[in-house]
């Protein structure tokens, strides 16, 4: 197997962030660091579809679709 | 250590797998894995039997993938990952693999998995494309790879593909995945996921 090399970083969070953390955590069977990887992940994604000029859209279950402005 | 099993020599050799795609494993592509993947497809072209099953026939589904453009587009994108499996002093494989997509599978459903997108191998490596090909196991070794990264990445080892139909015996009989059918938002191409028991039974020493 491969490896990478990893550095680490203190993150200071309010109680409520933390408790987002540790819910989302708990409901995605996620470590925290994992949680926060695949927000990054999903951060940066969303950003370089935004910046080519793409848009997100959300459906309701009524099919109507708002562009969510994110970044 | 990782080996690749030579089938012209009957020998295991050394080979290194290496984090992501280099330069160098671009420059096998486009110098040694495109050209005669390319003939084949214009040779079939040429006689009109470019056809779906044909290119299957002559394991060169995947000569359309555009792995160059792909590795430019993806770099720094912390969404994708990937390997080059090298052995012999040349690229043997490679694979692209999603961090971000969920499974379809109704027992996981919307949980976290390492998604495919892309495996290939060398084509002096493919039955049939070659009358003695070289290296075994390439496959093999790429997607346990993204098994290992899901187990890694805390997912448990769930990961998911849409297979061509050449390769679909490989993740059905010896994967064991679970074949959700065809998917007709990606040709219609057999869509395969694998469950974290799956990937324990496979891996019982990395698995959880």
């Amino acid at each position: 197997m491969s490896t990478t090399a990893k550095k680490t970083l203190t993150l200071v969070l309010s109680d409520t962030e933390m408790d987002v953390l540790d819910s989302l955590s708990s409901e995605k069977s996620l470590s925290k660091t994992a949680v926060l990887r695949q927000a990054l992940r999903l951060y940066q994604t969303v950003d370089i579809r935004q910046q080519r000029g793409e848009k997100l859209f959300f459906e309701s279950a009524s099919k109507e679709k708002a562009e969510l402005m994110l970044l | 250590m990782l080996e690749l099993f030579n089938r012209r020599a009957r020998t295991m050799e050394p080979a290194e797998l290496v984090g992501r795609i280099e330069p160098e494993d671009v420059i096998s592509l486009e110098q040694r894995w495109l050209p005669p993947m390319r003939a084949k497809i214009e040779e079939l072209r040429k006689a009109g039997t470019l056809t779906r099953e044909e290119v299957t026939r002559w394991n060169v589904a995947d000569a359309h993938w555009e792995w160059p453009a792909k590795v430019r587009d993806r770099v720094g994108q912390l969404q994708w990952a990937s390997h080059a499996l090298r052995c012999g002093g040349d690229t043997q494989g490679l694979i692209f693999m999603n961090l971000v997509y969920k499974c379809r599978l109704p027992q996981q459903l919307k949980q976290h998995m390492v998604y495919v997108d892309l495996v290939s191998t060398a084509p002096w490596n493919r039955p049939r494309l070659v009358p003695n090909p070289m290296y075994g196991g390439v496959g093999m070794i790429l997607v346990t790879e993204a098994i290992i990264r899901s187990l890694d990445e805390g997912f448990e080892g769930r990961i998911g593909l849409h297979s061509l139909p050449g390769a679909e015996s490989l993740y059905r009989e010896k994967f064991k995945m679970d074949c959700l059918g065809p998917d007709p938002a990606c040709g219609n191409l057999l869509y395969f996921e694998m469950t974290p028991q799956q990937a324990a039974a496979l891996l019982p020493s990395t698995a959880s």
